[in-house]
């Protein structure tokens, strides 16, 4: 069904589009909102993406892979949305990442405050691939088809992106990889 | 210890709404009814093979080449009396090398833009983003081998390759040349705080670690940047106190002297990011709260320049030129109206605009570089399944395809 819906939205169709989006929207609302941690900006994440879909799927040589561009889309226009945030001037509360180690196990420490500010401490790529993994539950493979990237790097991003989680969360003073992208 | 990380992320990911608003989802679908669909003409692989649509057919016209051959001398002969009429440009420092493309896995070079591709390296694994040392004679790139990515520093024509080891560098990405390509520059976290450090490529060299206290959260580090001919100075945003304000210094490596060159005031502090030392070293260009200024690099004379906003391109290498976005778009995510024009960067002076963007056949690239000569520009035009390239003269904004496809991020080379 959704092949041939992609065909027809290939052809102008906007029904068959509105079906597609209809159908696709909660779920990239829900990605996009873990990603940028904000309803409004997920909702505007969407919309972007959904726009740039229906203006770009004569492009879309391959029906069958309408679900995994349409992520990338979105990743795209989180990652920009992200960007674009960047540029105002707000402050997080700092976290001391040296504090002593805590006693009890990382369930119980982790409260969701300290896991949202470590989070938002990552760059948007990181946060994208721990999304992807641990929400979206897609392996390697495909998060690196989704975002462009070789399932190597995709590895390699989760294990930083889990470490600087960890470190900011002062479970230890291990090395974190993330440093917000500076627009370059 | 990372699987219960993994848990616990995994939980608090799944908590929260699984749902948007459907206003929004109705919001959403009302904005793609108000635009609509890219032509199919400007789609050509998706009608016709791809290798047929990049590939140009010669056509055996005895009578037409005649015709093209006058017509090119006329050309020729009105261009060099154009060029002869106009102000001779200073002379650049530098002169146009190889440009460095990854396709396949492996690193190519051409000599010129959509010119025929020469490998350079293939080794294992998978090989991508190459870039240039700032004088050109060494070339890094990063090399995945199917477990992990890793960063490698070769000469410039391929050989003598060495693998850099990653600790305690961050990530692939995220790091610098210094010069004369002999050292890489990066922030890394030792002991619990954020430090630049500076890792020779030879393996068996020690690091060096600048004592210079950096902002604590990752979210206002920025790259630390080597003066462009000076090794012995490197350009980073501090934040010297606790709690003070984030600034932008020019750190001495030789005497660990530091000079301030901006200084917001405590309290409320704008970001200070996109840094960048002008090519003559005598400037900096930086951006407060997403404002772009330019400060002489003793600190004086800071400017705000509003041309800068939205560039989408490096500097030129004369350091006069930048090209940026302009327009606005009327739906938001529809970046098709908008222009890429390349302005001077005080503002001044004439603008260039690429011929490429709204109402053109040719669809503008997301980011361009330029030639080292800063006689050309090499723009990239991602699409959702591969990407296509142009070049553009930024002189009179004439904007040709090239034939190649899928070439990763091109480095072009400043001839030793």
């Amino acid at each position: 069904v959704t092949f041939e819906l992609v065909e027809r939205a290939q052809r102008g169709d906007h029904e068959a589009f509105d079906a597609l989006a209809t159908a696709a929207y909660h779920r990239m609302y829900a990605i996009a909102r873990r990603i940028l941690r904000d309803g409004d900006a997920a909702e505007d994440a969407v919309q972007e993406a959904l726009v740039k879909a229906w203006r770009e799927v004569r492009g879309l040589r391959d029906a069958g892979a309408f679900d995994a561009w349409l992520h990338r889309l979105l990743v795209n226009a989180c990652r920009d949305h992200a960007r674009r945030s960047r540029r105002r001037p707000i402050e997080l509360p700092s976290l001391s990442i040296d504090r002593e180690e805590p006693r009890d196990d990382l369930a119980q420490l982790a409260d969701r405050d300290e896991l949202e500010r470590a989070f938002l401490e990552l760059s948007v790529e990181h946060r994208t691939v721990l999304v992807l993994s641990h929400y979206v539950g897609l392996p390697a493979s495909e998060i690196g088809q989704i975002l462009g990237i070789p399932p190597g790097t995709v590895a390699s991003r989760l294990h930083y992106g889990a470490r600087a989680m960890r470190a900011a969360l002062g479970r230890t003073n291990a090395v974190p990889a993330t440093i917000p992208e500076p627009g370059r | 210890m990372n699987e219960s990380m993994d848990q616990v992320l995994a939980d608090w990911l799944h908590e929260g709404p699984e749902s948007g608003p459907r206003e929004g989802l109705e919001r959403s679908l009302a904005a793609t009814r108000r635009i609509g669909q890219r032509p199919g003409w400007t789609l050509p692989e998706r009608w016709i093979p791809m290798e047929l649509a990049m590939a140009r057919t010669r056509v055996q016209r005895p009578m037409l080449a005649i015709v093209m051959l006058v017509l090119l001398t006329a050309a020729v002969v009105a261009a060099a009396l154009f060029v002869g009429a106009r102000p001779q440009q200073p002379p650049l420092p530098f002169r146009n090398g190889v440009i460095a493309l990854a396709k396949d896995g492996d690193i190519f070079v051409a000599d010129r833009p959509g010119g025929d591709l020469r490998p350079l390296v293939a080794g294992p694994g998978n090989d991508q983003s190459p870039m240039f040392s700032p004088d050109g004679t060494r070339l890094a790139f990063v090399r995945d081998d199917g477990q992990g990515s890793f960063l490698m520093v070769a000469d410039a024509d391929g050989t003598n390759a060495v693998q850099i080891p990653l600790e305690p560098f961050l990530d692939t990405s995220l790091w610098s040349f210094a010069p004369d390509g002999r050292s890489l520059m990066t922030v890394a976290q030792i002991d619990g705080a954020k430090r630049v450090v500076i890792r020779p490529v030879d393996p068996a060299a020690a690091l060096t670690v600048l004592d210079i206290r950096l902002p604590a959260s990752w979210m206002y580090i920025e790259d630390p940047r080597f003066h462009p001919t000076n090794p012995q100075e490197i350009l980073v945003v501090a934040q010297l106190v606790p709690d003070g304000p984030r600034g932008l210094y020019v750190y001495d490596l030789a005497t660990g002297a530091i000079r301030t060159i901006v200084e917001p005031a405590d309290g409320f502090t704008p970001y200070v990011d996109d840094v960048a030392w002008l090519p003559d070293g005598e400037h900096i260009i930086y951006s407060l709260g997403g404002d772009p200024h330019v400060v002489a690099a003793d600190g004086s004379g800071d400017q705000a320049l509003d041309a800068l906003k939205d560039r989408i391109s490096p500097l030129s290498n004369d350091g006069t030129r930048i090209v940026v976005d302009v327009g606005v778009a009327d739906v938001p995510g529809d970046d098709s109206h908008q222009r890429s024009v390349v302005v001077p960067i005080d503002g001044e002076g004439g603008r260039v605009e690429l011929a490429c963007g709204l109402g053109m056949k040719i669809e503008c690239a997301w980011s361009w570089i330029w030639s080292p000569d800063d006689s050309m520009l090499i723009g990239t035009v991602p699409h959702e399944t591969s990407s296509t390239y142009l070049q553009a003269d930024p002189d009179t904004g004439r904007v040709t395809e090239l034939d190649w496809v899928d070439v990763g991020t091109p480095a072009w080379q400043r001839a030793p």
